[in-house]
């Protein structure tokens, strides 16, 4: 990166359009962190960037508030960042230098089963072998080599499928072949894009335990156990497995720290501005309106990281070239699911009847509250798909174990998550404020039923549902936390629509730079990162980060 | 037979590429500069610890247009790919005591740049990389790999 970019400090000129309107370089479209991502990169090449964000405050999905008490910070959703140090901002934004700081907790992950047993997954991969071959010692030697496998590959599986254009299908299993990698691989092999990860793990494993722990990993990663073709992640995912991170003082800190970059190298974000309008002469965005009539003109390009209905059906809702894709849009892919939480402010941590089995339990981060055999996940899926409310198996955490400044003292904060159906009983979303309540009671006496002193400690309880989710960020209809379901024909090339594919869209200088975008949600940066190369492209920027 | 990554070793190279009748066949048209960053490491007795030797490949239509040792790195304009690792490594590759994917799969040589080209090249890449491996023909006169101690305190 030239030294000059990464520290100039630009007055930004923000007002210095026609007719004193407000005018920038790049104008993007919702501050997210793919958002704030693409606006601190271009703000770093010398453009002045405005991002226009609809609700009061940066981050989108990095939200923290104090959902229950005060001095109990509640991560509202992204709570779990698993991209830590391998997303290529973190390096070239210097994230972690701008004071951001992350706790990798040693015990990572941890199931509880019916039966008593538990599994932890640790930092330390003998430590997670011991653990498992206490339930399989076969299953503990193939998650041993699994491992080893995969993160042998996985910085290059990372640049390959994630930090970079979206490849073809065809195109990866045809290299798989030429490069022989069926047979140099025990794990990873051309028919992975024909298997479910549950086809997986039995082709692989022999214990139910083991294999509903690997599908609840998976499961919380957004990927169904029983969507066909998602096997070919997995490898992936088991590569960074032991990289979950909690992001101190909430998650809200890195949305923070991705702003004050923007803002020191010249941008702004301009909050409580919903776009209304993305503004097109000639073929090409040369702008924005906002709800409020306010139009910004945009010098060099537009990015959009909101949803591809909003683009395209709202926003261009006049702009004859994006005709075809409005009529494409019963196309666009959103899961029948989504998760319903349960934050809670709570006087003591949780003890697990399981500790007497793994005393580790009671220190783990991510909890798997029941998951004991991989059709206890497919039956979820199969209900919530169905719009019927799965028995709870939620996912638990409390992250002040690991960060005491999330709650006051000698207090803890809790967070209980589960699959559900965006509707329930296939009415509308909203038909989720009428059975909140009682769901989030079964879900807290799940977590009792493991860990009996839980319903005790509970001082305070807010629920958040799909209907939320969807209130709060708009661009995540029907509660859609993917922006874009996470299937084999939703994904590379194919999200969310082939003409969107490559961030380009058929107006000039117009981008998609969210979410909807290769390669999913998630807090990866990696559709604004990518969404960067084809803008530099475009522009002719000097792409100072790549190759660092 | 030229000593590994002299002058005339890369002339040899690029002599058996241009030689392969069937690389334009499977080259994409235009240019295609590829960076191979060799880094010194404690093994090579042929890069000094703390140096890099910069090698350029050019690729037109299939056709080795460049391939030779530049001053420093290339800009980030003036290349496509860019592979990296320790000398020690890529001697062992062009040793064949090496396999090349594994070298790459396992991150000893990092690959950096448009990876779905590289997947919709895949025959053409392997074709590069056997090339190197299988059929250029090498001396080393400081030693061979794999290095013992000995090799590398010769050095
Ligand atoms: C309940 C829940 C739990 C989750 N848990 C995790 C987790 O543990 N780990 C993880 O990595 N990810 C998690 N996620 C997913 C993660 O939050 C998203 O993938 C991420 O926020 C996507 O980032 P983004 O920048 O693409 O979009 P967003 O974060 O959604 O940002 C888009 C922004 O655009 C704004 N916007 C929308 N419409 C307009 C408009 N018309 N004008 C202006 N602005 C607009 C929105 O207000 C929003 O701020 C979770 C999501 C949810 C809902």
């Amino acid at each position: 990166m030239s030294g000059d970019v990464s520290t100039a400090v630009r007055p930004t000129d923000a007002a210095d359009g026609e007719d004193g309107r407000l005018s920038f370089d790049a104008v993007i479209i919702g501050a997210g962190h793919n958002g704030l991502t693409l606006g601190a990169y271009l703000a770093r090449s010398g453009l002045s960037v405005g991002v226009f964000e609809r609700r009061g405050e940066e981050g989108g999905g990095l939200c923290t508030e104090e959902l229950t008490l005060p001095g109990f910070l509640h991560n509202v959703h992204a709570n779990y960042h698993t991209f830590v140090g391998l997303a290529p901002a973190f390096r070239h934004l210097e994230l972690t230098e701008e004071g951001l700081e992350y706790v990798r907790p040693e015990v990572q992950m941890a199931s509880v089963f019916d039966d008593g047993q538990a599994l932890c997954v640790h930092t330390d991969a003998e430590r997670t072998h011991a653990s498992i071959a206490r339930i399989s010692e076969r299953d503990a030697d193939t998650f041993r080599r699994l491992q080893a496998e995969a993160r042998r590959y996985v910085d290059l599986m990372l640049e390959t499928f994630m930090y970079g254009p979206p490849v073809g299908i065809n195109d990866l299993t045809k290299a798989l072949v030429t490069f022989g990698l069926d047979k140099r691989s025990e794990f990873l092999e051309a028919k992975l894009r024909g298997s479910t990860i549950a086809q997986f793990l039995d082709r692989h494993f022999e214990s139910d335990a083991v294999k509903a722990h690997l599908a609840f990993h998976a499961a919380i990663c957004g990927y169904a156990t029983d969507a066909k073709g998602l096997a070919i992640g997995f490898p992936l995912l088991v590569g960074k497995i032991d990289n979950w991170q909690l992001c101190l003082g909430g998650s809200h800190r890195l949305a923070h720290t991705l702003w004050r970059d923007l803002v020191r190298h010249g941008g702004l974000v301009h909050v409580q501005c919903d776009v209304a309008r993305i503004l097109v002469a000639d073929g090409r965005a040369v702008g924005i309106e906002l709800t409020d009539g306010r139009e910004v003109q945009a010098r060099q390009l537009v990015a959009s990281s909101i949803d591809v209905e909003q683009t395209v059906g709202r926003l261009l809702a006049e702009d004859p070239s994006t005709a075809a894709l409005r009529a494409k849009r019963s196309e666009l892919r959103h899961p029948a699911w989504s998760l319903f939480s349960v934050h809670l402010a709570l006087s003591e941590a949780p003890h697990y009847a399981a500790a007497a089995f793994d005393p580790d339990v009671d220190r783990a981060w991510v909890m798997n509250l029941g998951y004991s055999r991989v059709g206890d996940l497919i039956a979820d899926w199969k209900a919530a798909r169905e719009g019927r409310l799965p028995d709870p198996h939620p996912n638990a955490a409390v992250n002040s174990l690991f960060d005491t400044r999330d709650a006051p003292p000698g207090k803890f904060t809790g967070l209980l998550r589960q699959i559900v159906p965006a509707k329930p009983q296939n009415g509308s979303i909203e038909s989720w404020d009428e059975v909140k309540d009682e769901y989030a009671t079964r879900c807290i006496e799940t977590w009792q039923r493991f860990a009996p002193n839980i319903q005790d400690a509970v001082i305070a309880s807010a629920i958040d549902t799909p209907a939320d989710i969807e209130r709060k960020l708009t661009n995540m209809r029907d509660g859609d936390w993917m922006v874009g379901e996470i299937a084999l024909d939703n994904l590379l090339d194919k999200r969310p629509l082939p003409e969107l594919a490559n961030y380009r869209t058929p107006v000039e200088r117009l981008y998609m730079c969210g979410s909807t975008q290769h390669p999913h949600g998630f807090i990866t940066f990696a559709p604004g990162y990518n969404a960067l190369q084809v803008i530099a492209q475009d522009l002719d920027l000097e792409p100072w980060w790549r190759w660092v | 037979m030229a000593e590994v990554f002299s002058t005339a070793w890369l002339a040899q190279w690029a002599e058996l590429i241009n030689s392969d009748e069937s690389l334009p066949d499977h080259a994409p048209p235009g240019l295609w500069r590829i960076y191979l960053r060799i880094e010194g490491d404690s093994a090579s007795p042929y890069v000094p610890q703390d140096e890099s030797l910069h090698l350029l490949l050019h690729l037109e239509d299939g056709r080795c247009t460049k391939l030779e040792r530049g001053a420093g790195p290339p800009g980030p304009r003036d290349l496509d790919f860019r592979f990296s690792g320790p000398a020690a490594v890529f001697e062992q590759v062009a040793a064949g005591q090496r396999d090349p994917v594994d070298a790459g799969l396992e991150g000893d040589i990092k690959i950096a740049g448009d990876m779905g080209f590289l997947l919709r090249h895949a025959e053409l890449v392997k074709e590069i990389v056997d090339l190197y491996v299988g059929r250029l023909e090498t001396d080393w006169p400081k030693g061979k790999p794999p290095y013992g101690g000995e090799a590398v305190s010769a050095a």
